[in-house]
């Protein structure tokens, strides 16, 4: 389940990736820093899922009941 | 042996696309470094529960005080914590922020201490007439 995730986001990295280059070549440099603006903001909402997750499990392990 | 022949394998072909992805495209392939480091840590979590369950076990068994055990496990989660936010701010050459991190994280350290101090302190002051 947390392995799938990172596939996902080397996936979008890589079409990010390379649409930006697209776009950049083709002289539409808005668009281009928009789709990568898009591209990290979508990524980030993964990510800040996955720390606070293993912030959790860090809390839950290391305590002593 | 399973688990570990998965995280190798994982490290290796995310090292492949991170080499792709740091040329291509800078923010995303730190964010996919720091979502690579993360996965594995919760990979990584159940085998430490159980080693943790292990030692917390030890020590009840072996009738130690509670707030002994409680501060050394705390220490070693926030030593954890610490390395994981040090080695991702290191990654993405952010040493100024992984050097704040490291302190942060020494400060934390000597702040859960502070009951074991002072019970050595109170003893000390026992023994002395």
């Amino acid at each position: 389940m947390d392995i799938t995730l990172i596939y996902r986001i080397a996936g979008v990295g890589i079409i990010v990736a390379i649409l930006h280059i697209f776009l950049t070549q083709a002289g539409r440099q808005e668009q281009a820093q928009m789709l990568s603006l898009a591209g990290v903001l979508v990524v980030l909402l993964w990510l800040v899922q996955i720390i606070a997750q293993l912030f959790r499990n860090v809390e839950m392990v290391f305590r002593w009941w | 042996m399973d688990d570990i022949i998965r995280v190798v394998g994982i490290a290796m072909v995310m090292t492949m696309i991170l080499s792709l992805l740091r040329g291509a495209h800078t923010p995303l392939g730190v964010q996919l470094s720091i979502a690579v480091v993360i996965s594995i840590l919760l990979l990584l979590m159940a085998p430490l529960r159980e080693l943790m369950h292990f030692f917390t076990e030890l020590g009840r068994r072996s009738g130690m005080q509670g707030i002994y055990l409680d501060t050394v496990l705390r220490t070693i989660g926030i030593a954890y914590i610490t390395a994981i936010g040090t080695q991702v701010a290191k990654d993405a050459g952010e040493s100024g922020l992984a050097a704040v991190v490291e302190l942060a994280g020494k400060v934390f350290i000597l702040l859960a201490a502070v009951p074991v101090l002072g019970a050595i302190l109170a003893s000390l002051l026992n023994l002395l007439p």
